[in-house]
């Protein structure tokens, strides 16, 4: 099986700031957050950016629009946004070692929502993808460049649990 | 799909920037149902509409009229102020109202711009300012005599310097004809 390239990136238009930011891991079949982002209709695609942008802003859930699940036992820095029955389940981390003011959502898996609990298999699948080394790799590589030549702290090495 | 070149996507547009502003302006009726244990329905029922018709607006803000706005905000125990600002750099994107209202009550809500300004000044400064020991400067021709603050100018426009923690003070800068007529 030929080794797919993982890749992090921001969402476009929305670069986020010193607090908050969103973006798409990409380049593995399971991960298609960003292919369902890019088809949706406008206003459902504008519906979740708003949402994106929001919580860039004030770090707040909001119960309609995107919301953690810290009030479990597992799975506890899963994360999702969502839009009617579309959602976009990802993970909340800090990447830059030493930076704990930046919290960035990892957004990994869509899923269409049909049923008030959450799919256990969903939050399986980005729990997977938050301790896979593919995904660190993919984070250090995006804020390394996002640094620039200072190189101003180190990126967070994954550890499992 | 080629990358926005625009940093913040509601500025492409005044329909995108307007829909970001009622759909922030929704976010900060929520959160206050949520914490007050409101629902929609419960909410449709103190405006006398239907729970459809309040799910249609929270869903799709964009064509919301300013009275709606008031109508549902009001219907919650909230107000509403409508801001125009200036960004200083032109780099920052839209900004959410929670941060204005979050500076308001840093502030201690002020009530109007007198008390804003007021807030605006250190402690030491307003400790200063209003102490029976208030410095009694000799003024040159252009400035009448006076109590002012050791430092200061008077009243007028303000100029701000930047604090330690990021916040400012407001340092007069000069005496308005108002406020010289009235000294």
């Amino acid at each position: 099986m030929s080794q797919e390239a993982v890749t992090f990136r921001l969402l476009p238009g929305v670069p986020g700031n010193s607090f908050r930011a969103v973006g798409f891991l990409e380049g593995h079949r399971e991960l298609t957050a960003k292919t369902f982002f890019d088809a949706l209709q406008e206003n459902q695609r504008e519906y979740i950016t708003t949402s994106i942008l929001m919580w860039s802003d004030t770090g707040k859930d909001l119960s309609s629009r995107n919301h953690g699940f810290k009030s479990g036992t597992t799975y506890r820095e899963l994360y999702v946004f969502k839009q009617s029955t579309n959602r976009f389940y990802g993970f909340l981390c800090n990447p830059i070692l030493g930076n704990k003011r930046l919290h960035v959502c990892v957004l990994c898996i869509h899923a269409y929502k049909n049923e008030r609990e959450t799919d256990t298999a969903e939050q399986e699948r980005v729990e997977r993808w938050r301790l896979r080394a593919e995904t660190a790799a993919a984070l250090s590589a995006f804020y390394k460049k996002e640094q620039g030549a200072k190189g101003e702290g180190k990126v967070l090495q994954w550890k499992k649990k | 799909m080629e990358e926005e070149v625009v940093a913040h996507w509601p500025q492409k547009n005044s329909r995108r920037f307007a829909y970001y502003i009622a759909s922030a302006f929704m976010s900060q009726l929520e959160w206050k149902m949520d914490s007050d244990g409101i629902s929609r329905s419960e909410l449709a029922k103190k405006m006398g509409k239907t729970p459809g018709r309040i799910t249609q607006v929270f869903n799709d803000p964009g064509n919301m009229s300013l009275r709606v706005m008031v109508e549902h905000a009001g219907a919650l125990g909230m107000k509403v102020c409508v801001v125009g600002y200036e960004d200083p750099d032109n780099t920052r994107g839209p900004l959410h109202p929670d941060v204005l209202v979050k500076t308001w009550q840093l502030a201690g809500c002020p009530a109007n711009l007198f008390e804003a300004e007021e807030a605006a000044m250190t402690e030491a400064t307003q400790a200063h300012f209003w102490s029976p020991e208030g410095v009694i400067h000799q003024h040159t021709k252009a400035q009448p005599a006076g109590i002012y603050p050791a430092g200061h100018g008077g009243w007028g426009k303000t100029q701000g310097t930047p604090l330690k923690n990021g916040g400012k003070v407001n340092q007069p800068a000069s005496i308005s004809e108002e406020k010289r007529a009235s000294a």
